[in-house]
Protein backbone atom coordinates (compact mmCIF):
# COMPACT_ATOMS: atom_id res chain seq x y z
CA UNK A 1 0.00 0.00 0.00
CA UNK A 2 2.83 2.36 0.89
CA UNK A 3 4.58 1.62 -2.41
CA UNK A 4 1.38 2.23 -4.31
CA UNK A 5 0.82 5.56 -2.54
CA UNK A 6 4.43 6.55 -3.27
CA UNK A 7 3.99 5.75 -6.95
CA UNK A 8 0.76 7.73 -6.96
CA UNK A 9 2.51 10.76 -5.51
CA UNK A 10 5.37 10.51 -8.04
CA UNK A 11 3.01 10.21 -10.99
CA UNK A 12 0.86 13.04 -9.61
CA UNK A 13 3.88 15.32 -9.31
CA UNK A 14 5.02 14.43 -12.83
CA UNK A 15 1.55 15.15 -14.14
CA UNK A 16 1.39 18.54 -12.42
CA UNK A 17 4.83 19.40 -13.75
CA UNK A 18 3.88 18.30 -17.30
CA UNK A 19 0.67 20.34 -17.16
CA UNK A 20 2.63 23.39 -16.04
CA UNK A 21 5.08 22.90 -18.91
CA UNK A 22 2.27 22.54 -21.40
CA UNK A 23 0.66 25.72 -20.08
CA UNK A 24 3.95 27.55 -20.46
CA UNK A 25 4.37 26.15 -23.96
CA UNK A 26 0.90 27.35 -24.89
CA UNK A 27 1.84 30.82 -23.68
CA UNK A 28 5.09 30.75 -25.68
CA UNK A 29 3.30 29.60 -28.82
CA UNK A 30 0.67 32.27 -28.45
CA UNK A 31 3.39 34.95 -27.98
CA UNK A 32 5.20 33.72 -31.08
CA UNK A 33 1.97 33.78 -33.07
CA UNK A 34 1.44 37.36 -31.92
CA UNK A 35 4.95 38.28 -33.02
CA UNK A 36 4.41 36.65 -36.40
CA UNK A 37 1.25 38.69 -36.95
CA UNK A 38 2.93 41.87 -35.73
CA UNK A 39 5.93 41.48 -38.03
CA UNK A 40 3.64 40.91 -41.00
CA UNK A 41 1.62 44.00 -40.08
CA UNK A 42 4.82 46.05 -39.80
CA UNK A 43 6.01 44.79 -43.20
CA UNK A 44 2.68 45.59 -44.82
CA UNK A 45 2.48 49.07 -43.34
CA UNK A 46 6.07 49.91 -44.21
CA UNK A 47 5.49 48.87 -47.82
CA UNK A 48 2.19 50.70 -48.16
CA UNK A 49 2.59 53.84 -46.10
CA UNK A 50 6.34 54.40 -45.65
CA UNK A 51 5.43 55.55 -42.16
CA UNK A 52 8.41 56.15 -39.83
CA UNK A 53 8.78 53.39 -37.22
CA UNK A 54 7.98 55.37 -34.06
CA UNK A 55 4.74 56.65 -35.59
CA UNK A 56 3.87 53.26 -37.06
CA UNK A 57 4.45 51.42 -33.78
CA UNK A 58 2.39 53.97 -31.84
CA UNK A 59 -0.40 53.81 -34.42
CA UNK A 60 -0.54 50.01 -34.44
CA UNK A 61 -0.60 49.97 -30.64
CA UNK A 62 -3.40 52.55 -30.58
CA UNK A 63 -5.45 50.84 -33.30
CA UNK A 64 -5.31 47.46 -31.62
CA UNK A 65 -5.88 49.09 -28.21
CA UNK A 66 -6.84 46.35 -25.76
CA UNK A 67 -5.86 43.52 -28.11
CA UNK A 68 -2.47 45.04 -29.03
CA UNK A 69 0.36 42.50 -29.06
CA UNK A 70 2.08 42.57 -25.69
CA UNK A 71 5.43 43.30 -27.29
CA UNK A 72 3.99 46.51 -28.78
CA UNK A 73 2.56 47.60 -25.47
CA UNK A 74 6.01 47.13 -23.96
CA UNK A 75 7.77 48.98 -26.77
CA UNK A 76 5.42 51.95 -27.10
CA UNK A 77 6.10 53.58 -23.71
CA UNK A 78 9.83 53.49 -24.48
CA UNK A 79 9.30 55.64 -27.57
CA UNK A 80 9.37 58.97 -25.87
CA UNK A 81 7.70 61.48 -28.19
CA UNK A 82 9.99 64.29 -27.09
CA UNK A 83 13.23 62.57 -27.89
CA UNK A 84 14.69 60.66 -30.75
CA UNK A 85 16.51 57.68 -29.33
CA UNK A 86 17.66 55.09 -31.85
CA UNK A 87 14.98 52.44 -32.18
CA UNK A 88 17.32 49.44 -32.07
CA UNK A 89 18.21 49.46 -28.34
CA UNK A 90 14.59 50.21 -27.42
CA UNK A 91 13.41 47.29 -29.53
CA UNK A 92 15.94 44.99 -27.88
CA UNK A 93 15.11 46.24 -24.38
CA UNK A 94 11.39 45.73 -24.90
CA UNK A 95 11.90 42.34 -26.49
CA UNK A 96 14.23 41.09 -23.78
CA UNK A 97 11.61 41.75 -21.09
CA UNK A 98 8.87 40.26 -23.26
CA UNK A 99 10.92 37.15 -24.07
CA UNK A 100 11.76 36.56 -20.39
CA UNK A 101 8.15 36.77 -19.39
CA UNK A 102 6.91 34.54 -22.19
CA UNK A 103 9.80 32.07 -21.90
CA UNK A 104 10.63 32.45 -25.58
CA UNK A 105 13.28 30.09 -26.96
CA UNK A 106 16.79 31.38 -27.66
CA UNK A 107 16.24 31.12 -31.40
CA UNK A 108 13.33 33.57 -31.24
CA UNK A 109 15.44 35.93 -29.16
CA UNK A 110 18.32 35.89 -31.60
CA UNK A 111 15.97 36.33 -34.58
CA UNK A 112 14.20 39.31 -33.06
CA UNK A 113 17.38 40.92 -31.78
CA UNK A 114 19.03 40.59 -35.19
CA UNK A 115 15.95 42.13 -36.77
CA UNK A 116 15.91 44.98 -34.24
CA UNK A 117 19.58 45.72 -34.79
CA UNK A 118 19.04 46.65 -38.44
CA UNK A 119 15.43 47.76 -38.31
CA UNK A 120 14.73 50.96 -40.22
CA UNK A 121 18.13 51.18 -41.86
CA UNK A 122 17.21 50.08 -45.38
CA UNK A 123 14.72 50.83 -48.11
CA UNK A 124 11.11 49.73 -47.77
CA UNK A 125 11.45 46.61 -49.94
CA UNK A 126 14.42 45.33 -47.92
CA UNK A 127 12.71 46.13 -44.63
CA UNK A 128 9.57 44.29 -45.69
CA UNK A 129 11.63 41.32 -46.88
CA UNK A 130 13.54 41.16 -43.57
CA UNK A 131 10.33 41.37 -41.57
CA UNK A 132 8.67 38.67 -43.68
CA UNK A 133 11.66 36.35 -43.46
CA UNK A 134 11.85 36.77 -39.65
CA UNK A 135 8.10 36.19 -39.47
CA UNK A 136 8.53 32.99 -41.51
CA UNK A 137 11.22 31.73 -39.12
CA UNK A 138 9.09 32.61 -36.11
CA UNK A 139 6.21 30.76 -37.74
CA UNK A 140 8.37 27.66 -38.30
CA UNK A 141 9.45 27.90 -34.68
CA UNK A 142 5.94 27.99 -33.26
CA UNK A 143 4.78 25.22 -35.56
CA UNK A 144 7.59 23.04 -34.22
CA UNK A 145 6.67 23.98 -30.66
CA UNK A 146 3.05 23.26 -31.46
CA UNK A 147 3.95 19.70 -32.52
CA UNK A 148 6.02 19.24 -29.38
CA UNK A 149 3.09 20.47 -27.36
CA UNK A 150 0.73 17.97 -29.00
CA UNK A 151 3.17 15.16 -28.22
CA UNK A 152 3.56 16.39 -24.66
CA UNK A 153 -0.21 16.57 -24.27
CA UNK A 154 -0.54 12.96 -25.46
CA UNK A 155 2.13 11.85 -23.00
CA UNK A 156 0.44 13.79 -20.24
CA UNK A 157 -2.86 12.19 -21.17
CA UNK A 158 -1.27 8.73 -20.78
CA UNK A 159 0.21 9.80 -17.48
CA UNK A 160 -3.24 10.94 -16.38
CA UNK A 161 -4.73 7.55 -17.32
CA UNK A 162 -1.98 5.80 -15.38
CA UNK A 163 -2.65 7.99 -12.39
CA UNK A 164 -6.35 7.22 -12.66
CA UNK A 165 -5.61 3.46 -12.70
CA UNK A 166 -3.41 3.76 -9.64
CA UNK A 167 -6.12 5.61 -7.80
CA UNK A 168 -8.68 2.93 -8.73
CA UNK A 169 -6.30 0.18 -7.59
CA UNK A 170 -5.64 2.08 -4.39
CA UNK A 171 -9.32 2.46 -3.70
CA UNK A 172 -10.01 -1.22 -4.37
CA UNK B 1 10.60 80.74 -31.82
CA UNK B 2 10.83 78.71 -28.63
CA UNK B 3 8.48 76.23 -30.20
CA UNK B 4 10.65 76.12 -33.34
CA UNK B 5 13.74 75.54 -31.20
CA UNK B 6 12.01 72.86 -29.16
CA UNK B 7 10.79 71.14 -32.31
CA UNK B 8 14.25 71.06 -33.84
CA UNK B 9 16.00 69.98 -30.65
CA UNK B 10 13.65 67.10 -30.03
CA UNK B 11 14.61 65.67 -33.42
CA UNK B 12 18.33 65.68 -32.57
CA UNK B 13 20.33 63.16 -30.54
CA UNK B 14 20.55 63.92 -26.83
CA UNK B 15 24.13 65.19 -27.03
CA UNK B 16 23.30 67.96 -29.53
CA UNK B 17 20.09 68.78 -27.69
CA UNK B 18 22.16 69.48 -24.61
CA UNK B 19 24.77 71.53 -26.49
CA UNK B 20 22.24 73.60 -28.42
CA UNK B 21 19.94 74.24 -25.48
CA UNK B 22 21.69 77.50 -24.44
CA UNK B 23 21.83 78.78 -28.06
CA UNK B 24 19.29 81.41 -29.10
CA UNK B 25 17.44 80.41 -32.28
CA UNK B 26 16.08 83.92 -32.89
CA UNK B 27 18.70 84.93 -35.44
CA UNK B 28 19.90 81.42 -36.26
CA UNK B 29 19.50 80.41 -39.91
CA UNK B 30 21.55 77.26 -40.31
CA UNK B 31 23.29 74.65 -38.18
CA UNK B 32 26.05 72.93 -40.14
CA UNK B 33 27.56 69.65 -39.07
CA UNK B 34 30.59 68.46 -41.00
CA UNK B 35 32.57 65.37 -40.17
CA UNK B 36 35.75 66.16 -38.20
CA UNK B 37 35.02 69.88 -38.46
CA UNK B 38 33.56 72.24 -35.86
CA UNK B 39 29.79 72.65 -35.89
CA UNK B 40 28.92 76.06 -37.35
CA UNK B 41 25.95 78.20 -36.43
CA UNK B 42 25.00 80.66 -39.18
CA UNK B 43 23.02 83.81 -38.59
CA UNK B 44 23.19 87.59 -38.91
CA UNK B 45 25.29 87.19 -42.03
CA UNK B 46 28.13 85.35 -40.27
CA UNK B 47 28.84 82.28 -38.19
CA UNK B 48 29.95 81.17 -34.75
CA UNK B 49 30.85 77.72 -33.44
CA UNK B 50 28.87 75.36 -31.27
CA UNK B 51 30.87 74.96 -28.09
CA UNK B 52 31.80 71.44 -26.96
CA UNK B 53 30.46 72.36 -23.53
CA UNK B 54 27.24 73.88 -24.84
CA UNK B 55 26.30 77.30 -26.17
CA UNK B 56 28.33 79.28 -28.66
CA UNK B 57 32.04 80.00 -28.90
CA UNK B 58 34.25 82.02 -31.22
CA UNK B 59 37.10 79.57 -30.91
CA UNK B 60 37.16 76.60 -33.31
CA UNK B 61 39.37 74.67 -30.91
CA UNK B 62 36.67 74.84 -28.21
CA UNK B 63 33.99 73.80 -30.65
CA UNK B 64 32.13 70.52 -30.82
CA UNK B 65 33.57 68.40 -33.65
CA UNK B 66 31.45 65.44 -34.76
CA UNK B 67 33.15 62.23 -35.82
CA UNK B 68 31.89 59.31 -37.89
CA UNK B 69 29.74 57.81 -35.12
CA UNK B 70 28.23 61.20 -34.29
CA UNK B 71 27.33 61.88 -37.92
CA UNK B 72 25.74 58.43 -38.27
CA UNK B 73 23.78 58.91 -35.05
CA UNK B 74 22.66 62.36 -36.18
CA UNK B 75 21.57 61.11 -39.61
CA UNK B 76 19.72 58.20 -38.03
CA UNK B 77 17.99 60.48 -35.52
CA UNK B 78 16.89 62.90 -38.21
CA UNK B 79 15.38 59.95 -40.10
CA UNK B 80 13.69 58.79 -36.86
CA UNK B 81 15.51 55.48 -37.34
CA UNK B 82 13.42 54.90 -40.46
CA UNK B 83 15.58 55.42 -43.54
CA UNK B 84 12.94 53.82 -45.78
CA UNK B 85 10.47 56.56 -44.91
CA UNK B 86 12.83 59.29 -46.09
CA UNK B 87 14.70 57.53 -48.86
CA UNK B 88 12.96 59.39 -51.68
CA UNK B 89 14.08 62.63 -50.07
CA UNK B 90 17.55 61.36 -49.22
CA UNK B 91 18.04 60.55 -52.91
CA UNK B 92 17.41 64.23 -53.57
CA UNK B 93 19.86 65.16 -50.83
CA UNK B 94 17.51 66.51 -48.21
CA UNK B 95 15.03 65.66 -45.48
CA UNK B 96 12.19 67.72 -44.10
CA UNK B 97 11.86 67.79 -40.35
CA UNK B 98 8.72 68.35 -38.34
CA UNK B 99 8.19 72.10 -38.46
CA UNK B 100 9.19 72.32 -42.12
CA UNK B 101 12.90 72.66 -41.40
CA UNK B 102 15.03 71.46 -44.28
CA UNK B 103 18.04 69.23 -43.72
CA UNK B 104 20.60 69.10 -46.52
CA UNK B 105 22.78 65.99 -46.67
CA UNK B 106 26.25 65.52 -48.10
CA UNK B 107 27.91 62.13 -48.36
CA UNK B 108 28.78 59.26 -50.60
CA UNK B 109 26.39 58.69 -53.45
CA UNK B 110 25.08 55.21 -54.27
CA UNK B 111 23.83 54.89 -57.83
CA UNK B 112 22.04 52.25 -59.83
CA UNK B 113 21.65 52.50 -63.59
CA UNK B 114 22.83 56.07 -63.40
CA UNK B 115 20.22 57.14 -60.85
CA UNK B 116 20.96 58.09 -57.25
CA UNK B 117 19.52 55.42 -54.95
CA UNK B 118 20.95 56.51 -51.61
CA UNK B 119 23.47 58.71 -49.83
CA UNK B 120 25.68 56.85 -47.37
CA UNK B 121 28.74 57.75 -45.26
CA UNK B 122 27.12 61.07 -44.44
CA UNK B 123 29.81 63.72 -44.18
CA UNK B 124 27.77 66.89 -43.91
CA UNK B 125 24.37 67.82 -42.50
CA UNK B 126 22.94 71.29 -42.82
CA UNK B 127 19.81 72.11 -40.85
CA UNK B 128 18.13 75.13 -42.40
CA UNK B 129 15.78 76.66 -39.91
CA UNK B 130 12.50 77.49 -41.61
CA UNK B 131 10.97 80.69 -40.41
CA UNK B 132 7.70 82.33 -41.21
CA UNK B 133 7.56 86.10 -41.24
CA UNK B 134 3.82 86.70 -41.41
CA UNK B 135 3.22 89.98 -43.19
CA UNK B 136 6.56 90.14 -44.99
CA UNK B 137 4.78 89.89 -48.36
CA UNK B 138 1.89 92.22 -47.53
CA UNK B 139 3.27 95.09 -49.58
CA UNK B 140 4.29 92.80 -52.42
CA UNK B 141 0.89 91.11 -52.58
CA UNK B 142 -0.76 94.50 -53.01
CA UNK B 143 1.60 95.32 -55.85
CA UNK B 144 0.84 92.04 -57.59
CA UNK B 145 -2.91 92.55 -57.60
CA UNK B 146 -4.87 93.68 -60.63
CA UNK B 147 -8.57 94.56 -60.54
CA UNK B 148 -9.78 90.98 -60.34
CA UNK B 149 -6.76 88.80 -60.41
CA UNK B 150 -3.16 88.43 -59.40
CA UNK B 151 -0.32 88.81 -61.87
CA UNK B 152 1.56 85.69 -62.91
CA UNK B 153 4.61 86.21 -60.75
CA UNK B 154 8.08 84.73 -60.74
CA UNK B 155 10.21 85.25 -57.62
CA UNK B 156 13.91 85.23 -58.49
CA UNK B 157 16.75 85.06 -55.98
CA UNK B 158 19.92 83.23 -55.02
CA UNK B 159 19.60 80.69 -52.16
CA UNK B 160 18.83 82.04 -48.68
CA UNK B 161 17.14 85.23 -49.89
CA UNK B 162 13.61 84.33 -48.91
CA UNK B 163 11.93 82.83 -51.99
CA UNK B 164 10.10 80.27 -49.92
CA UNK B 165 9.35 82.73 -47.12
CA UNK B 166 7.74 85.15 -49.59
CA UNK B 167 5.87 82.38 -51.42
CA UNK B 168 4.51 81.16 -48.10
CA UNK B 169 3.35 84.59 -47.00
CA UNK B 170 1.90 85.44 -50.43
CA UNK B 171 -0.08 82.19 -50.25
CA UNK B 172 -1.32 83.02 -46.77
CA UNK B 173 -2.42 86.53 -47.78
CA UNK B 174 -3.94 85.67 -51.15
CA UNK B 175 -5.75 82.57 -49.96
CA UNK B 176 -8.11 84.81 -48.04
CA UNK B 177 -9.56 85.72 -51.42
CA UNK B 178 -8.51 83.07 -53.94
CA UNK B 179 -8.52 79.29 -54.10
CA UNK B 180 -4.86 78.34 -54.12
CA UNK B 181 -3.12 75.03 -54.73
CA UNK B 182 0.43 74.80 -53.48
CA UNK B 183 2.48 72.21 -55.36
CA UNK B 184 5.06 71.68 -52.66
CA UNK B 185 7.58 69.31 -54.16
CA UNK B 186 10.00 69.48 -51.25
CA UNK B 187 7.58 70.25 -48.41
CA UNK B 188 9.22 73.62 -47.99
CA UNK B 189 6.35 76.02 -48.54
CA UNK B 190 3.89 74.32 -46.23
CA UNK B 191 6.51 72.38 -44.29
CA UNK B 192 4.04 69.50 -44.14
CA UNK B 193 4.78 66.78 -41.68
CA UNK B 194 2.62 63.68 -41.72
CA UNK B 195 0.20 65.46 -44.05
CA UNK B 196 -0.24 68.52 -41.86
CA UNK B 197 1.20 71.87 -43.05
CA UNK B 198 3.32 73.31 -40.27
CA UNK B 199 2.98 76.87 -41.57
CA UNK B 200 -0.17 78.91 -41.85
CA UNK B 201 -1.10 79.02 -45.53
CA UNK B 202 -4.46 80.66 -45.01
CA UNK B 203 -8.04 79.69 -45.52
CA UNK B 204 -8.26 78.46 -49.09
CA UNK B 205 -4.93 76.76 -49.75
CA UNK B 206 -4.64 73.08 -50.67
CA UNK B 207 -1.19 71.55 -50.42
CA UNK B 208 0.00 68.86 -52.80
CA UNK B 209 2.81 67.69 -50.61
CA UNK B 210 5.90 66.08 -52.22
CA UNK B 211 4.22 66.10 -55.63
CA UNK B 212 6.67 66.54 -58.48
CA UNK B 213 5.83 69.94 -59.97
CA UNK B 214 4.63 68.88 -63.41
CA UNK B 215 2.18 66.12 -62.40
CA UNK B 216 1.19 68.18 -59.34
CA UNK B 217 0.23 71.18 -61.46
CA UNK B 218 -1.74 69.01 -63.86
CA UNK B 219 -3.52 67.21 -61.03
CA UNK B 220 -4.38 70.54 -59.42
CA UNK B 221 -5.88 71.79 -62.68
CA UNK B 222 -7.92 68.61 -63.15
CA UNK B 223 -9.29 68.19 -59.69
CA UNK B 224 -8.78 71.14 -57.34
CA UNK B 225 -9.98 74.04 -59.53
CA UNK B 226 -7.40 76.50 -58.23
CA UNK B 227 -7.44 80.17 -59.14
CA UNK B 228 -3.76 80.41 -58.30
CA UNK B 229 -1.07 77.72 -58.36
CA UNK B 230 1.96 78.30 -56.17
CA UNK B 231 5.13 76.30 -56.61
CA UNK B 232 8.84 76.70 -56.04
CA UNK B 233 12.17 76.15 -57.72
CA UNK B 234 11.12 75.82 -61.33
CA UNK B 235 13.66 74.66 -63.82
CA UNK B 236 12.95 71.61 -65.93
CA UNK B 237 11.39 71.27 -69.36
CA UNK B 238 8.53 69.27 -67.79
CA UNK B 239 7.82 72.25 -65.54
CA UNK B 240 7.47 74.42 -68.66
CA UNK B 241 4.93 72.05 -70.18
CA UNK B 242 2.88 72.00 -66.99
CA UNK B 243 3.07 75.80 -66.69
CA UNK B 244 1.81 76.07 -70.23
CA UNK B 245 -1.24 73.95 -69.37
CA UNK B 246 -1.87 76.06 -66.28
CA UNK B 247 -1.45 79.25 -68.19
CA UNK B 248 -3.90 78.10 -70.93
CA UNK B 249 -6.48 77.17 -68.31
CA UNK B 250 -6.63 80.74 -67.02
CA UNK B 251 -5.14 79.78 -63.69
CA UNK B 252 -2.65 82.28 -62.23
CA UNK B 253 0.87 81.24 -61.36
CA UNK B 254 3.17 82.29 -58.57
CA UNK B 255 6.49 80.49 -58.58
CA UNK B 256 10.13 80.85 -57.66
CA UNK B 257 13.40 80.11 -59.36
CA UNK B 258 17.07 80.28 -58.43
CA UNK B 259 18.85 83.17 -60.11
CA UNK B 260 19.92 86.72 -59.59
CA UNK B 261 18.36 88.62 -62.48
CA UNK B 262 15.77 88.39 -65.22
CA UNK B 263 18.57 88.58 -67.76
CA UNK B 264 20.26 85.55 -66.23
CA UNK B 265 17.02 83.55 -66.31
CA UNK B 266 16.29 84.70 -69.88
CA UNK B 267 19.71 83.44 -70.88
CA UNK B 268 19.32 79.94 -69.44
CA UNK B 269 15.57 79.31 -69.13
CA UNK B 270 14.05 81.92 -71.40
CA UNK B 271 10.86 79.96 -72.11
CA UNK B 272 9.86 80.02 -68.46
CA UNK B 273 9.64 83.81 -68.49
CA UNK B 274 6.91 83.73 -71.14
CA UNK B 275 4.45 82.38 -68.56
CA UNK B 276 4.86 85.29 -66.16
CA UNK B 277 3.79 88.93 -66.12
CA UNK B 278 6.06 90.08 -63.33
CA UNK B 279 9.44 89.13 -61.95
CA UNK B 280 10.27 89.93 -58.36
CA UNK B 281 13.97 90.00 -57.54
CA UNK B 282 14.65 89.12 -53.92
CA UNK B 283 17.81 89.68 -51.95
CA UNK B 284 18.94 90.48 -48.44
CA UNK B 285 18.67 93.84 -46.76
CA UNK B 286 19.87 94.25 -43.16
CA UNK B 287 20.45 90.51 -43.14
CA UNK B 288 16.81 89.84 -43.85
CA UNK B 289 15.09 88.70 -47.06
CA UNK B 290 13.70 91.68 -48.95
CA UNK B 291 12.19 92.66 -52.30
CA UNK B 292 14.93 94.38 -54.30
CA UNK B 293 13.13 95.00 -57.55
CA UNK B 294 9.85 94.32 -59.31
CA UNK B 295 10.17 94.01 -63.06
CA UNK B 296 7.38 93.94 -65.61
CA UNK B 297 7.74 91.08 -68.12
CA UNK B 298 4.72 91.81 -70.31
Amino acid sequence: MIKLTGALLVIGTCLAFALKLIGRQRETISALRELDTLLKALAQNISLHLEPLPLLIRRLAAEKAASAPEFLTRLTPLLDEDSCQPISPLWQEAFSAFADEKHLPDKARSLMNALGEHLGQADAATEAERLHSTAAEIQALYKELEQNRIKAEKATGSLGVLLGLFIVILLL
Amino acid sequence: MNNCKHMILQQLPAVYRRLLEPVSFLELEEIRFRIDRPVLLYGRGGYTFLSASGGITDSPSAACTPGRTDMDALASALCTSSVYAFLNDIKEGFLTLRGGHRVGIAGKCVTKDGAVTNITSVSGINIRIAKAYPGCAAELSAQLRTDKYVKNTLLISPPQCGKTTFLRDLTRILSAEFKITVVDERSEIGGSYEGRPQFDLGLQADVLDRFPKAPGILLALRSLSPQIIVTDELGTEADCEALQSASCSGCRLIASIHGDSVRGIAHTKGRLLSFFDTAVILGRRNNRPAVLQIQNLE
